[in-house]
């Protein structure tokens, strides 16, 4: 039951991991065989027991092999060594039969005796240390035996010493030596064995051996050797009879085996290691011992037989060795297997920890993986709900903003009419923040592309600026904007988005700053880098005295006065900027075709302020989005915090950082870099002239002197006018201006004459301005009125004391509130000097609608569309600006329409429609029109062609507004388009462009 | 305005239009048009928007009954349809109408036929208002149509 549980948990965990595979990628083989590791580690650690036991064997065998080599080296020793000592002991006893035979038998009388032999043996024993002692024994045959017992004078005695019984023969021992001397006179052949040994030995004339018994003398086992000892020489080849004919005794010596063995392995080393057994195995089933204990403990297992020649052919002897002890138990085997299957297991439990640890990390980084997945589709989500929500929102605020607008039209008590009021800016304040959000989102999750489309730089920050005027100049706050003429008129880019960083870093200036100035500055990025230069050597010059004590305040040469927190706008640095201008102007040209070769330029634009500045804790998260500088700040300014992350974000869309330096309670400065496309030469001269015609050309060459005591301030103006191409002059207070103007009535005309002044209202109210209007009033009593230089105040605000005081003192002329921009500069010139049309310099001043009706009115339209309620719309709200509208319903009859020569100023053309679209209809007209031109051109000459030319604009109304289609409205040589249904100020826009330029070309 | 109840109620009447979601901003720049040269313009536009619209609705209804459907050819409808109706600011419609693009976008022929359906009460319900609506400026006086006093 257990064992069915366990699998069926398996078959799960595996069905588990089968359908991990399956939903997951990018698996690895560990990982696939995730629920086999176990299994991997105990057929491992099997494995690696099963090696180590083989090498534990492998080792064990050699040692027994080495122990066997030892066993039978040893046990062959001691068998040879026995052997020769034998040998040598056997040749001796031959030596001894030699000697007998020749001193008992050959010489006569005998010459030995039993007293010599017993000598001699004694004294030649150490020759023989096997042998206990040797004896003589006579062979006398029975007919002998009673010569040879009176010769003796003793009887012959068996073995068991009682008078021999008769025999055939007998051997009785006549010569002993002394250690057996008990046996003299007993009869050998008496004894089985003994007898046995005679005969044996003379019938083969060798020595023989009997086999082992106990020895009479002592109890140890011995064998007794025998040698036959002839009478007469022997014939070369004797036989069996010849030798026992001539058989005269036997010579015999006992072998006392045991101590013997004994001695002999005493004398060699390693003999308590072995236990040595000797057995005669004569007969080969029965073997009898000679040496040793029969039944021996020691190591059975491992014996070692050598053999054992004594020299007697008939008997056969063997030596066993064996080992006392058993084999040792192997320790360095043990140990090494031992310790090889420590490691292996080791080993294989790193394998295995890591397998298990690779899995583990694995499953975090997949669920890891899919968390970050899920975090991001989040992410998305909510940036697309954002997105949606924001644009849900937006659609019934405009229905609120728009029925608020109207309820503010009806009639109102005050009361209402400021709830009404404050109701509209809340809802246009959530309108804000409600595109900021969807900015926001758009920016995260990626929509926002950035269009490229030439714009003006510059007309967008004096738009940007205009906006603020009002607001900055109710604070008394100087908003002024320097662009460097380096940066190139037209660049590619996304007007909207740098507009919206602009108004975003600006708005926030201007919501922070109480007193002083905000300052736009516009340059290209690489000539910061020569101006910090510049800096950076002031700062080693030792660093001037900056401050200038003006009536006894601490005066910067900054736009305002006040302090502004990054250095760098300041006049030490802000002049080495104009100078570097002025000093490359000349080589401007070799600048530009340089410049031209690069594709792209980057801009460093700086917004500068003299604001409440960012508290140092708060600096950090400027740029979170929702984040600002503690809660207080949206009590006391609102807004969200949302803006600077936007533009951050903007900022870095456009290639560029955003970075600013603050310091609280002086201000702070936002500089940015954005990289734009430069222009291609084609498009920038095309859009440079509608450019131009955007601000008056009437005033080139015009002179004037700016008096104005603070040198930034005075560059700021002077860019202005050079825009509209006067020439400036720079005074720093009335009187140098003044004495430049009085040598110049004064008739030396090698100085400029000057055709206006301009007098920054701060110079002009520290108090010189007597002499000013002293030396007007000279020149005017002189008669030089007709030369008279325009006096121009500027202002930031005015108060109306001042204003009556400025009249008084000679600015009847008039005056420029700040902050300048060069189209109201323009008009204000154009009111004082009188230069261009009056229509020109109210354009700023007049409301959308009736600027509209002056543009349209009494032009001549044709409005194109399928749709009769669409074109009857249009045309009502076309008619309503003064303009004669007609209709067509296809793009064929509008063809027909405009059939050259034709009297429409302009045409407003549907996209989709039937037959023939917008689009196709826009190029025929163009063919038509390009051909009808060539036909002219062909015909008059260049002058009057020029004027001649066809080209009715031609705007496309579609609904979707998106920039694709704007594209393919220019492609097909459309002029612009509108969004439908009409709305004023894009209507406005679009008009503007080709109606605002007849007047002044006129002119 | 307040002393001319009629006036009063025309205003009321309109307003709920608006909240109601039938009419949105451009109906407002339609009555902007309306002035002394064209006393009834935003009335002239609205008659000829049903008098046009109505065409429109029996292509659409035609081209739905023939299957399978041309989703081009009703998309082109209601091409003509959603401009025309955003023209006098049709909210109602317009969304109705986008939706049936979409469809027709994806497809979905029965989201078309579904939507259509949809489309056509709300075209129906718009008419019915406007009507009495303009009845009652009719009879409230020329003056007061003109809502935006200038």
């Amino acid at each position: 039951m257990g064992l069915k549980l366990q699998q069926s948990h398996h078959h799960s965990v595996a069905v588990k991991v089968s359908e991990q595979m399956g939903t997951k990628r990018g698996y690895t083989f560990i990982q696939a065989n995730r629920a086999w590791l176990p299994k991997f580690l105990l057929l491992w650690v099997m494995v690696m027991a099963f090696m180590s036991t083989w090498i534990y064997k492998n080792m064990d065998a050699d040692n027994k092999v080495r122990r066997k080599e030892v066993l039978s080296s040893m046990c062959d020793q001691r068998a040879r060594m026995l052997q020769d000592q034998f040998s040598v002991s056997v040749n001796h006893v031959h030596a001894l039969a030699v000697l007998v035979s020749t001193f008992h038998y050959y010489k006569n009388p005998s010459a030995i005796d039993q007293e010599t032999f017993a000598e001699y043996t004694a004294r030649t024993a150490f020759e023989r240390p096997l042998l206990s002692g040797v004896a003589y024994a006579e062979r006398v045959v029975h007919s002998e035996r009673e010569k040879f017992e009176r010769q003796h004078g003793w009887t012959i005695k068996t073995m068991q010493r009682e008078p021999s019984p008769i025999r055939d023969e007998y051997a009785p021992v006549i010569f002993s030596q002394e250690t057996v001397s008990y046996i003299e006179s007993l009869d050998m052949m008496s004894g089985e064995e003994d007898r046995e040994n005679i005969l044996r030995a003379r019938a083969t004339g060798k020595a023989v051996l009997t086999s082992p018994f106990r020895l009479l003398g002592s109890h140890h086992l011995g064998v007794v050797l025998t040698f036959p000892v002839y009478k007469s020489k022997l014939p070369l080849r004797p036989t069996v009879e010849e030798r026992i004919e001539a058989t005269a005794g036997y010579l015999g010596g006992a072998f006392d085996v045991e101590s013997l063995v004994e001695n002999l392995l005493g004398q060699l080393a390693g003999n308590q290691a072995i236990l040595v057994n000797v057995y005669d195995i004569t007969n080969s089933s029965d073997h009898l011992i000679m040496y040793g204990h029969e039944n021996q403990d020691g190591d059975l297992a491992l014996l070692h037989e050598s053999k054992l020649d004594f020299g007697d052919p008939f008997r056969k002897h063997q030596m066993i060795c064996r080992y006392h002890q058993k084999a040792p138990t192997s320790w360095t085997a043990l140990t090494t297997a031992f310790l090889f299957f420590v490691i292996c297991l080791l080993v294989g439990y790193i394998l295995y920890g890591a397998a298990i640890h690779i899995v583990k990390v694995e499953d975090d980084f997949h669920e890891m993986e899919e968390l970050k997945v899920r975090a991001e589709a989040a992410d998305v989500a909510k940036s697309q709900f954002l997105a949606t929500v924001s644009h849900e929102i937006r659609t019934p605020m405009n229905g609120i903003l728009g029925m608020l607008a109207l309820l503010l039209d009806t009639e109102l008590s005050s009361t209402q009419r400021d709830y009404a009021q404050t109701a509209q800016v809340c809802g246009k304040a959530l309108i804000t923040l409600i595109n900021e959000v969807l900015d926001r989102a758009k920016i995260e999750a990626r929509k926002l592309e950035l269009e490229t489309v030439p714009f003006d730089l510059r007309s967008i920050l004096d738009d940007v600026l205009s906006l603020f005027s009002e607001k900055s100049r109710n604070k008394g706050v100087e908003l002024a904007v320097f662009v460097s003429d380096k940066v190139p008129e037209m660049v590619m880019g996304d007007p909207g988005r740098f507009r919206q960083i602009i108004t975003n870093l600006v708005g926030n200036s201007v919501k922070f700053t109480e007193r002083g100035h905000i300052f736009v500055k516009v340059h290209l990025a690489e000539n910061t880098k020569s101006m910090v230069d510049a800096k950076a050597e002031t700062c080693l010059n030792g660093r001037p005295d900056e401050n200038v004590l003006i009536s006894g305040a601490r005066q910067f040469k900054t736009l305002s006065g006040y302090e502004a927190a990054d250095e760098r706008n300041s006049w030490d640095s802000f002049k080495h900027l104009v100078a570097d201008e002025e000093l490359r102007y000349d080589a401007s040209i070799n600048m530009t075709v340089a410049d031209e070769a690069s594709r792209s330029v980057s801009l460093m634009v700086s917004v500068e302020d003299t604001g409440i500045g960012i508290p140092l804790i708060a600096q950090e998260r400027v740029f979170m989005p929702f984040m600002q500088a503690d809660s207080s700040t949206s009590r006391n300014y609102g807004g969200t915090g949302i803006g600077l992350s936007i533009t951050k974000c903007l900022v870095e869309l456009m290639g560029g950082h955003i970075s600013f330096i603050s310091r609280p309670q002086v201000g702070s400065t936002f500089s940015f870099t954005a990289v734009f496309g430069r222009c291609k030469n084609a498009s920038f001269t095309d859009t440079k002239k509608s450019n131009a015609e955007d601000l008056p050309s009437g005033f080139r060459g015009l002179k004037a002197i700016v008096v104005d005591g603070k040198p930034v301030r005075a560059a700021v103006t002077r860019y202005h006018l050079k825009r509209l191409g006067i020439l400036v002059e720079v005074a720093s207070s009335i009187k140098i201006a003044a004495s430049a103007c009085g040598k110049n009535g004064s008739s030396c005309g090698s100085k400029i004459q000057p055709d206006i002044i301009l007098v920054e209202k701060d110079s002009w109210l520290s108090g010189e301005d007597g002499g000013l209007s002293l030396r007007i009033l000279d020149w005017k009593q002189n008669g030089h009125a007709f030369k008279l230089p325009k006096m121009i105040l500027l202002a930031t605000n005015i108060t109306n004391a001042e204003l009556e005081k400025a009249k008084a003192a000679g600015f009847a002329d008039t005056m420029i509130m700040k902050p300048m921009r060069a189209s109201m500069v323009a008009a204000c010139l154009q009111q004082v000097l009188g230069i261009g049309k009056k229509r020109q310099s109210g354009t700023d001043m007049l409301n959308g609608s009736s600027v509209l009706r002056s543009l349209l009115f009494g032009k001549k339209i044709l409005v194109v569309d399928d749709n009769i309620v669409n074109r009857r719309v249009a045309a009502g709200a076309l008619k309503k600006f003064g303009a004669a509208v007609e209709c067509a319903e296809s793009g064929k009859a509008a063809l027909k329409l405009l059939q050259l020569p034709h009297c429409f100023d302009a045409c407003f053309m549907d996209i989709q429609m039937p037959e023939m679209d917008g689009f196709e209809a826009t190029r025929r007209i163009r063919m038509m029109e390009s051909q009808a031109n060539e036909q002219m051109n062909g015909g008059m000459d260049e002058g009057s062609a020029r004027k001649g030319e066809w080209h009715v604009p031609i705007l496309a109304m579609t609904a979707d507004v998106i920039h694709a289609t704007y594209d393919e409205c220019l492609k097909c040589g459309m002029d612009g388009y509108v969004s439908k249904p009409f709305e004023e100020e894009n209507l406005y826009q679009a008009v503007a462009k080709f109606f605002k330029a007849k007047p002044i070309s006129d002119s | 305005m307040e002393r001319n109840p009629m006036g009063r109620q025309l205003a009321i009447m309109r307003q709920s239009l608006f909240d109601q979601g039938y009419l949105d901003e451009q109906f407002i720049q339609l009555e902007e048009l309306q002035d002394d040269a064209n006393p009834n313009f935003v009335e002239e536009v609205v008659t000829l928007y049903y008098r046009d619209s109505a065409r429109l609705i029996l292509n659409i209804e035609q081209a739905l009954e023939r299957k399978p459907f041309d989703f081009n050819k009703l998309d082109d409808y209601m091409h003509q349809f959603k401009g025309s109706s955003s023209s006098i600011g049709a909210k109602k419609v317009k969304a109705e109408s986008t939706l049936f693009r979409e469809y027709c976008k994806s497809g979905n022929g029965e989201g078309c036929t579904r939507t259509f359906q949809q489309l056509k009460k709300e075209y129906a319900t718009l008419r019915k208002k406007l009507e009495a609506y303009f009845q009652m400026a009719r009879q409230a006086g020329p003056m007061e149509t003109a809502c935006r006093p200038k």
